[in-house]
């Protein structure tokens, strides 16, 4: 990357004596759709927050286009926020709502009423200009939220979950909306949410947040396939967990013993060593079904108790001996075929397609 | 049905004696008669004419009218600092500040009138006037004005406050833009509150008033002289007619704001 537009160093938050924030450190750059996905309270507002400029830092450094932010209060940062709640101005209509940043700015006339137009055009509230900001509808609020912080040009927008209030149709137009938006203005987005499927349909990186602790940075694509502990594994899609121990590394593969799961393998990862108990995490899509065989290398004999029949594909719940949880299992139908239910069966895996989680 | 019986004497007996007494006033500044007996003699609104003819009252009128408007003002610009910075800021010892804002509402008048007259005549040595009494009314009327404004801006989202500093105003200009439109309703009814309690207050006024007379303390000095009681009865009515309307519009106000904060929200 070159010259990050954000970088946080170090940031902590204490609220009394509540630890919100541990050492966040984060560069984002620019024209980056940059996500903070993590479960509720987890101190993404919090972050989002501290970039604002609205609650400030315990310690640690924040700078946003080489310029140190510490101590700038918001209205003289680069950045402008669509609250979680919103925060539409009650007593002004749509079109006050919008321009009530460029107030500020000394424009003409007529540059603001182009500005404002625009705005409006661009988030599809045409014709609702001068409606009442309490005559609005979640999603109009939405836009205008949205128009708000857009109007001001700022170099970053930082979005606090603007799409959970509204349902599934809208939330994913919306999410396209935004993406398109984001590229041809070329703003930096910094986006919050719980939403795991949000934060991958639209992010070029997730940061995956726990317990104001960073699990991992990474493209959607390395968080998937390659998420850095169970947490993480857990919280982004689902992962079966196989316990095992390390019997072998040799030539980037690992030998593991499953006890009654039988002997599996999986690609080498850092820090295992020999006799490490560790997590084979395998996602459910990576799991074949095969009718009973030979016991063997990843091969988990299982007995099926439940199959989901979901037209392109078929869920199976398998109940396994020597696991509490049961194997999940995700075919894709070709054959039209279904096990039924009781059947005896194998679940069986790619070496490749396993990874080894220490944490 | 016959549940509702029980509570609907209550209801009417209830009423009549909150709502008897006060209607007594009117009913008698109509009465031709200078005493303020039963059997009624007559309608006449000659006590009107007379009270207008009352050059003292009407003054002491005047001083009431007077005070309570500086009070008012006084005392809603002091309290609206101190309700903003009890609802928006951490600071230590809130609780603290928030009871000594609300203690005058606990302390008996003639205690603190009797405190005041101490502290005024002994330590600031300053000559009783409508001034003292002002003062005096400021400490009364604060609890009340500190309280209405408190609960307005408890009503409304702090967020709109963060977006607005966040859409590039300072704090005083998110005063000006925000802050104060939402909470104009609370305002406006303190302003009202703080006008009547100072209006109809006599303790203290008692106390600290120096040649002048407040209304109150005008209206009870004439009690010695029966021929005065009537228009003294036709300035009640037209008190309470004027309070009346006063209390109904800060309440409808009050109610108007929380209507337009919560448009069927979600
Ligand atoms: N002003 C505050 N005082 C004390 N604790 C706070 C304050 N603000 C946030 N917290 C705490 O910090 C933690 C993180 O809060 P934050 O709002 O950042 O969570 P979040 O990740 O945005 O959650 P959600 O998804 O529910 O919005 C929470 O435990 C919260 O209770
Ligand atoms: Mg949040």
């Amino acid at each position: 990357m070159s010259e990050p537009l954000i970088r946080i160093e170090g940031v902590t938050k204490r609220f009394g004596a509540f630890q919100a924030l541990h050492g966040i450190d984060i560069d984002i750059g620019r024209g980056e759709f940059f996500s903070l996905l993590g479960a509720s309270g987890c101190g993404k507002t919090t972050l989002l927050r501290i970039l604002a400029g609205i609650e400030e830092p315990s310690t640690g450094r924040l700078l946003i286009d080489g310029q140190d932010m510490v101590g700038v209060p918001p209205e003289r940062r680069p950045t402008n926020m669509v609250f979680q709640s919103y925060a539409i101005f009650p007593h002004l209509n749509v079109e006050e709502n919008i321009g009530y940043g460029l107030k500020n700015l000394k424009l003409s006339k007529a540059d603001m009423q182009t500005r404002i137009g625009n705005a409006i055009e661009m988030v599809k509230l045409n014709g609702l200009d001068k409606r009442n900001a309490h005559a609005l509808s979640g999603g109009q609020r939405q836009r205008v939220a949205l128009a708000r912080a857009l109007v001001m040009q700022p170099k970053v927008l930082l979005l606090d979950e603007p799409l959970s209030a509204l349902d599934k149709k809208l939330r994913e137009e919306m999410q396209l909306e935004l993406r398109a938006m984001q590229r041809t203005l070329g703003i930096t987005f910094v986006f919050v949410t719980h939403d795991q499927e949000e934060a991958m349909t639209l992010s070029d990186r997730i940061a995956m947040m726990s317990g104001g602790r960073i699990m991992q940075l990474d493209t959607p694509k390395a968080l998937y396939e390659n998420p850095a502990n169970r947490e993480v594994a857990e919280f982004i899609g689902t992962m079966n967990l196989f316990p095992a121990k390390v019997t072998a590394a040799k030539d980037a593969v690992l030998s593991l013993d499953g006890g009654l799961l039988g002997p599996m393998a999986a690609p080498a990862a850092k820090g295992v060593a020999m006799g490490d108990m560790v997590q084979v995490a395998v996602r459910p899509e990576r799991v074949s079904i095969e009718k009973p065989g030979p016991a063997g290398i990843n091969r988990i004999a299982g007995r099926v108790k439940e199959a989901v029949y979901l037209g392109d594909r078929i869920n199976y719940v398998l109940a396994a001996q020597g696991l509490d949880r049961p194997i999940l299992a995700t075919s894709a139908n070709t054959s039209g075929e279904i096990y039924p239910l009781g059947t005896e069966v194998m679940a069986t895996w790619d070496t490749e397609g396993a990874r080894v989680l220490t944490s | 049905m016959k549940k509702g019986w029980g509570l609907t004497v209550y209801a009417v007996l209830f009423v009549a004696f909150v709502y008897g007494p006060v209607l007594i006033l009117p009913l008698f500044s109509f009465n031709d008669n200078t005493f303020a007996t039963f059997p009624l003699t007559g309608f006449t609104t000659r006590h009107y004419v007379d009270m207008l003819g009352q050059r003292q009252m009407i003054a002491s009128l005047m001083n009431s009218l007077r005070i309570g408007l500086a009070v008012t003002v006084l005392a809603t610009a002091i309290a609206i600092p101190a309700a903003i910075s009890i609802t928006r800021y951490r600071f230590p010892g809130k609780p603290a500040v928030l009871s000594m804002l609300m203690l005058p509402l606990v302390v008996p008048s003639i205690v603190l009138a009797v405190a005041l007259l101490v502290i005024i005549l002994r330590f600031l040595g300053l000559p009783l006037s409508l001034w003292t009494v002002a003062a005096g009314h400021v400490l009364v009327a604060l609890p009340f004005c500190v309280s209405v404004l408190i609960s307005r801006l408890e009503g409304f989202d702090q967020s709109l406050e963060e977006a607005s500093r966040d859409l590039g105003c300072s704090p005083m200009q998110t005063f000006r833009r925000v802050t104060l439109p939402l909470a104009m309703p609370g305002v406006i009814s303190s302003l009202l509150l703080g006008f009547i309690i100072s209006f109809d207050e006599f303790v203290i006024a008692f106390f600290l008033t120096g040649t002048e007379n407040t209304l109150p303390v005008y209206l009870y000095s004439q009690l010695r002289f029966p021929n005065k009681l009537p228009g003294t009865l036709a300035l009640g009515s037209v008190i309470l007619v004027v309070s009346t309307v006063l209390v109904i519009t800060a309440e409808v106000i009050r109610k108007r704001g929380v209507q337009t904060d919560n448009p069927g929200d979600y």
